[in-house]
């Protein structure tokens, strides 16, 4: 392994690859900064512009992206009490009590530390534990990678929004919209409705472009029109001691190292993303914690938690799509679809078929780590001006990038139509509180899906038995249905509890009025 | 109550979307181009695959539909008043009517006018802030995927 980091060095070791992390990187904090743009959102917009170019730099280009946008989620969720990104909801507990506190500074300096280490452990996860995976996955059937799938399914509808009926919906519209196109098996058009426009199926990038760029841009535009809003109100804030001591960092070192690891866990478990890790370490780093009633009101632990787990994640949660084909998340599916248009097609033969350029993304990561670090510091006292771009003007732009970005895929301006339609969608779903990376991430899987669970009945002349008689199909079957079932619980017994309060409420107003 | 309402209006949708393609998922998918005897044959029909989303989609709809009445979550469509509604009107108009120019006006001309017709009409009011952007951006993106990335963007009537 260390000779095949080395060799690979001399392909990544070039200004043009360390360019692409740094710009990338810093797309990738001031996007993920901006409330209302997310990394997911930038990932969709700017994956385009990666096909063009040398896989060594577009894909470290959008992985600097992905870091950068994690991070820069913490930044608006510590000055203006709204999260960058889902992900760092449970930064905004304690972070912005300490910006109230005059700590903004201190806060920052201890997300990025935290972000930092996470961040660090979820990419050594990624060098060690992938290339061991891979000799793992090889041996993987398709019944293996039918049940995988499957899991991953049920966790995205699991982990997305409140709803298990609505998240299964949601997963059911991404299933039907990747039917279009051609049978997998037998290679004829399926749902084509007669227009070549459709043969290659629908295009992933304008339904993403559209769900996550269209989408929120006409969320925002439900508040424009008066004039003088879209800025947010940073008057007062005072960034404080900009600096955290080592002996401070030291001191909480347990917490850190305890968030990294479950950042880099769950991370790795396909279908769940940085948002669970962030709440599940936030979450044990309060029942750990010596002063736990302190924990949203401005400990500096509820930061660095959720800081490192969700950094974490970003390199964890390459390896499934690495190994497997299987995306964690919607932005590695992104990662995944920039992937397979540079020609490199993720799975258990992708390491072993091009082993330079996947070490040679491996050190990219690393190279992103270190860059997240340096700009993530050089830029702190860049975010009170960031934070004041208008949003009128930000969103227009947005618009023109997610056209521009769309169009260039495949010069197509049906792909634009695609996206339209996929924004308004998109805004519907949102609106009746639907989670639409369901949707997305059953629609990338789907065609693994089927053709895994296709290929499966071939092998086994026919019989679906053989899912179950597999030891780690059954595993990730039986898994996925005990998830199914404790969902199900879970649901039924909040109902009772609501039902419960609310008779209570009447007995207490009936009571009163007597 | 009109949040419910379209929750519901949806998930019949979606219902009535899955029962049509479970009925019409043969038809508008053929038959094996390679067929393989004893391979295709346990393979599943072509329209297998496709009637299991559509008994995914109608069982998800169905759950949503019959759960209604047990839900208590808000839902963001209860806060939208018509004022929300009509930008976000405004809004779909206009980015169909940008999109639509892209291949009449090509893509900086109508990026430009964009840029500044949308920010305008949100209430930015600050003019030379938004020609600049409307000059730069549309023509810089322009300039990098004409020379950087050698893709071609649409140049329509005008440019």
């Amino acid at each position: 392994m260390i000779d095949d980091l080395l060799s690979a060095a001399s392909l990544v070791l070039g200004w043009q690859t360390f360019a692409a992390i740094v710009l990338g990187t810093v797309i990738g904090l001031v996007i993920g900064a901006i409330p209302g743009l997310t990394a997911t959102m930038g990932m969709a917009l700017l994956s385009p512009f990666t096909f063009f170019v040398e896989p060594l730099i577009g894909i470290p280009f959008l992985i600097g992206l992905y870091k950068g946008g994690t991070f820069g989620g913490s930044v608006s969720a510590i000055l203006i009490g709204t999260p960058g990104t889902a992900s760092n909801a449970a930064t905004l507990l304690d972070g912005y009590e300490m910006r109230k506190r005059g700590e903004a500074g201190k806060a920052l300096y201890g997300a990025l530390h935290a972000s930092l280490i996470g961040d660090m452990f979820g990419t050594l996860a990624l060098i060690f534990i992938a290339p061991l995976l891979a000799l793992i996955a090889i041996k993987f059937g398709p019944h293996e990678f039918f049940a995988l799938v499957v899991f991953s399914m049920t966790m995205v509808c699991y982990v997305s929004g409140n709803s298990l009926s609505k998240g299964v919906l949601a997963a059911s519209l991404g299933l039907f919209f990747a039917l279009v196109g051609s049978d997998p098996i037998g290679g004829t058009p399926r749902f084509t409705f007669g227009l070549n426009d459709l043969g290659g199926g629908i295009n992933v990038i304008a339904l993403v472009t559209g769900v996550f760029g269209i989408t929120e841009v006409l969320i925002q535009m439900e508040t424009f029109g008066r004039r003088g809003r879209g800025v947010p109100d940073l008057a007062g804030v005072v960034l404080g001691r900009a600096h955290i001591a080592l002996s401070t960092l030291i001191g909480h070192v347990r917490n850190i190292v305890r968030s990294s690891l479950i950042g880099t866990l769950i991370g790795a478990l396909p279908g769940i993303g940085a948002e669970t890790s962030s709440w599940v370490a936030y979450g044990l780093a309060k029942r750990a914690s010596k002063t736990p009633e302190r924990f949203g009101s401005g400990d500096l632990d509820g930061v660095l938690a959720p800081e490192a787990a969700n950094n974490a994640v970003c390199g964890a949660a390459m390896i499934p799509m690495l190994v497997f084909g299987i995306p964690g998340d919607i932005v590695t599916a992104i990662l995944m679809s920039a992937l397979i248009a540079q020609g490199l097609q993720p799975g258990p033969f992708l390491i072993s078929e091009h082993r330079d350029v996947i070490y040679g993304l491996f050190i990219a990561v690393l190279m992103a780590t270190v860059a997240l670090y340096v700009f993530g510091r050089l830029t702190m006292s860049w975010w009170v001006r960031i934070l004041s771009i208008p949003r009128p003007l930000l969103y227009s732009m947005v618009v023109v990038f997610c056209a521009v970005g769309t169009f260039s895929v495949q010069s197509s301006a049906f792909d634009l139509a695609v996206m339209f339609a996929f924004g308004i969608l998109g805004y519907v779903m949102r609106k009746l509180d639907m989670a639409v990376a369901p949707m997305v991430l059953a629609f990338v899987l789907s065609k693994i899906m089927e053709e895994s669970l296709r290929r499966g009945l071939v092998q086994s002349d026919g019989s679906f038995l053989d899912f179950f008689q597999r030891p780690i199909a059954a595993f990730f079957l039986v898994l996925t249905g005990l998830v199914l079932i404790s969902f199900a619980l879970v649901e039924w017994r909040k109902r009772e509890r609501n039902e419960g309060a609310s008779g209570e409420d009447h007995q207490r107003s009936a009571e009163e009025r007597e | 109550m009109q949040s419910r309402l379209g929750e519901g209006v949806f998930a019949a949708i979606v219902l009535a979307a899955g029962a049509t393609l479970y009925l019409i998922a043969p038809e508008f998918v053929r038959d094996w181009a390679f067929n393989i005897p004893g391979t295709t044959d346990v393979a599943l029909e072509p329209a297998f695959f496709p009637r299991l989303a559509a008994i995914i989609m109608a069982a998800a709809a169905l759950a949503v539909l019959l759960t209604l009445p047990l839900r208590r979550e808000v839902l963001p469509l209860s806060e939208l008043k018509f004022p929300n509604y009509l930008n976000v009107g405004l809004g779909i108009i206009g980015i169909l009517a940008y999109l639509m120019a892209i291949g009449l006006l090509g893509f900086v001309t109508s990026s430009a006018l964009f840029i500044i017709v949308a920010t305008w009409l949100s209430g930015y009011r600050r003019p030379m802030v938004i020609l600049a952007t409307a000059i730069l951006v549309p023509f810089t993106l322009r300039l990098v995927f004409r020379f950087g990335l050698h893709v071609g963007l649409p140049t329509g009537a005008l440019y």
